[in-house]
């Protein structure tokens, strides 16, 4: 898929298209913080999993805010199906479109997707659009991940339908909503968030319009994507022309015992045009990990702005000159009645390190492997005061992998969301757990010339019967890979101990799941704790070329020991002095690389 | 069902494989009507798709029947 050209002359006074550009994105930021100051859930309000956008007349987006790139992505397909479905000539001003539809290019059923277009002189002059996670969608586990092997056992799917007309709830749609999903309270107050979000920013839109006029506002749309397009044009044109593949694994799917899938990437670039190819992937797993068509052409066009300078304002005219393929009935594109649930929460940034591994063939500016997961632990239960249902989704940051010119990011969410994680306090003062540790884990890294960042340590326990734990977690057996000699990352780790025990315990040993990451209600009770070791990224370039003084600085903040030191990177440090030792490193690295020494 | 067709009875583009729930682009392609999402993809099946892998480039889900 490529999205289709416009204009091709750029007609605005460029410091006008400039002041506007702005004020839209603006609006979108503007639309994100009513979403956090309004919404029930710790998911929007704390982590921030939502992304607001803004489409033009012609169903092509023109402004987003930097909020989750797999959600922006996505939008740019599921809200023109969303509006095609029902028709732009069946909306009328006040009303609202909702679906949150996999197959229908979103990322996986909690991205609820709501679309509201904005009438000017009786026309539909620009949309609103607000694409967020909702914690819990029914199914068969609380907050959405697990080992589900079907869309049924995900939970309540809406094909795009109208949710407002004019102004009004559609009563009966809410209903069907909020009597499929364990929060309905949350829900609703969630929803009616995302929504408050898209009349704000059409209040926004229409003062903009009142000031420069219908004529000036449409040429605006036009003429920004024109601008993105003609720089990301330039961007691929500097690349040079070939086929480059790269192959990556995700370690299984949750439900066939140590089976890993195969994405299979190749970049095929043709002067100012980059067809990115997933033919030869695996057929779709039994399992969540399967990604939808929105979540693979997300993460491609996450790799690829990666690549290039964020100076392009990111809209429609970016992904004009990028063409995806991805079969269906795939790992890449999963089709009915196939689950992806995990798909856009771990594959995806898979698949964005697998292109970045093609990418690496020919830029600098690739990076290698990062922690691959986004450490998704669902916890719900009966909550102990209240008796209501309730469902938390945990996410955790990982370790990034090195990149050129600088160690990887430590403890930081995937590449694919731009998530915060929810403060202890938050999560203590709602759900029935406490946090006892929690910590970078230190040692444990992906070397290199710029090492992988340091991933975390958690441990939780639990303060009443009845706490249901699911997961949808990766990188247990398939470490984060390094480039250009720096060395793999380290493994996740997600055990368990009964109160009173001293040996943590995985879930497949503990519960007989297929895997160690993939799994629905393990069952924990009052005193019970829970161990969480997140991935560290991969090394970028050889160990033994890394600055010492890097090195030192790593020992000093106790992230490696002083042997550690000396056995990756060929450091010696003086431990008595709180320095290094520069003869005898230079000595050890000389030994190492197998030179004359001294 | 007269009022809704699930995904499963619905096209996708025969270039970049999404679920192409309305509209589309129907063209002859390796003896078969073929739906597609945009001009854009047709011309990458045509001068990417085909060439590189033959009849093996016509998926199934693509046919319109």
């Amino acid at each position: 898929m490529a999205v289709a050209a416009t204009s091709t002359e750029i007609r605005t006074d460029p410091f006008l298209l400039e002041i506007i550009r702005n004020f839209l994105i603006t609006t979108c930021k503007e639309m994100g913080i009513a979403m956090m100051r309004t919404s029930y859930s710790p998911m929007f309000n704390e982590a921030l999993d939502f992304s607001c956008v803004v489409f033009d007349g012609k169903g092509e987006m023109v402004a987003q805010a930097p909020y989750v790139p797999a959600q922006i992505g996505s939008t740019v397909h599921v809200v023109p199906t969303a509006i095609a479905e029902v028709g732009a000539e069946n909306l009328e001003p006040g009303d609202v479109i909702f679906t949150n539809d996999p197959y229908r290019s979103n990322c996986h059923l909690p991205e609820f997707v709501v679309v509201k277009p904005y009438f000017k002189d009786g026309r539909i002059l620009a949309y609103t659009a607000n694409i967020a996670h909702m914690t819990d969608v029914g199914g068969m586990v609380p907050a959405a991940f697990g080992d589900h092997q079907n869309i049924f056992q995900e939970g309540i799917r809406f094909p795009p339908v109208k949710i407002y007309e004019r102004d009004e709830e559609i009563e009966s749609v809410f209903k069907i909503l909020i009597s499929n999903v364990r929060t309905p309270k949350h829900s609703y107050g969630d929803m009616k968030a995302m929504i408050g979000s898209l009349y704000l920013a059409e209040r926004r839109i229409d003062e903009l319009v009142t000031r420069h006029g219908v004529e000036t506002f449409e040429q605006c749309c036009d003429d920004v994507k024109l601008v993105s397009e003609r720089l990301m044009r330039a961007e691929i044109a500097a690349w040079p022309d070939g086929e480059y593949e790269a192959e990556g694994l995700l370690e299984d799917d949750g439900v066939v015992p140590d089976r890993p899938w195969k994405i299979k990437a190749t970049l095929v670039i043709r002067g100012d045009e980059l067809i990115v190819d997933f033919t030869g992937s695996d057929s779709q797993c039994f399992g969540p990990a399967n990604q939808t068509f929105g979540t693979t052409a997300s993460a491609a066009y996450n790799a690829v702005l990666h690549m290039v300078s964020s100076d392009i304002p990111y809209n429609h005219g970016c992904y004009r000159p990028i063409s995806v393929i991805a079969p269906p009935g795939s790992f890449m594109n999963v089709s009915y009645p196939g689950a992806c649930v995990g798909g856009n929460s771990d594959t995806h940034p898979t698949t964005v390190d697998v292109l970045l591994e093609a990418f690496s063939q020919f830029s600098g500016r690739s990076s290698a492997a990062d922690g691959g997961t986004c450490g998704c632990i669902g916890f719900g239960g009966q909550d102990p005061e209240t008796g209501e249902p309730y469902a938390h989704l945990h996410l955790e940051g990982v370790g990034w992998g090195g990149r050129a010119d600088a160690d990887g990011n430590d403890v930081q969410f995937v590449k694919n969301g731009n998530c915060a994680n929810t403060p202890v306090e938050v999560a203590e003062a709602r759900y029935p757990f406490l946090n006892i540790e929690y910590q970078l884990e230190p040692g444990q890294v992906g070397h290199g010339k710029h090492r992988g960042g340091f991933g975390s340590r958690r441990v939780f326990r639990f303060l009443a019967d009845g706490v249901h734990i699911s997961s949808h977690t990766n990188r247990h057996r398939v470490k984060a890979w390094g480039l250009f000699g720096g060395g793999e990352g380290t493994n996740t780790i997600l055990a368990f101990r009964r109160a009173g025990e001293t040996e943590w315990v995985r879930a497949r040993e503990a519960f007989g799941s297929a895997s160690y990451g993939k799994f629905s209600n393990i069952v924990m009770n009052e005193g019970d704790e829970m161990l969480f070791v997140t991935p560290s990224g991969g090394g970028y370039g050889e160990p033994l070329e890394r600055d010492p003084e890097l090195v030192l600085i790593d020992w000093r903040d106790e992230l490696l020991s002083a042997e550690q030191a000396r056995e990756h990177y060929g450091v010696v440090i003086d431990e008595a002095a709180g320095s290094v030792d520069a003869a005898a490193t230079e000595a050890l690295r000389s030994e190492r690389r197998g030179g004359a020494g001294l | 069902m007269p009022v809704y067709r699930e995904v499963n009875e619905l096209p996708h583009c025969g270039s970049c494989g999404k679920l192409v729930s309305v509209g589309g682009i129907r063209v002859e392609r390796l003896g078969h009507p073929l739906l597609f999402c945009s001009e854009r993809c047709i011309e990458v099946f045509d001068s990417y798709k085909v060439p590189k892998y033959g009849e093996a480039a016509l998926w199934e889900e693509s046919i319109v029947r």
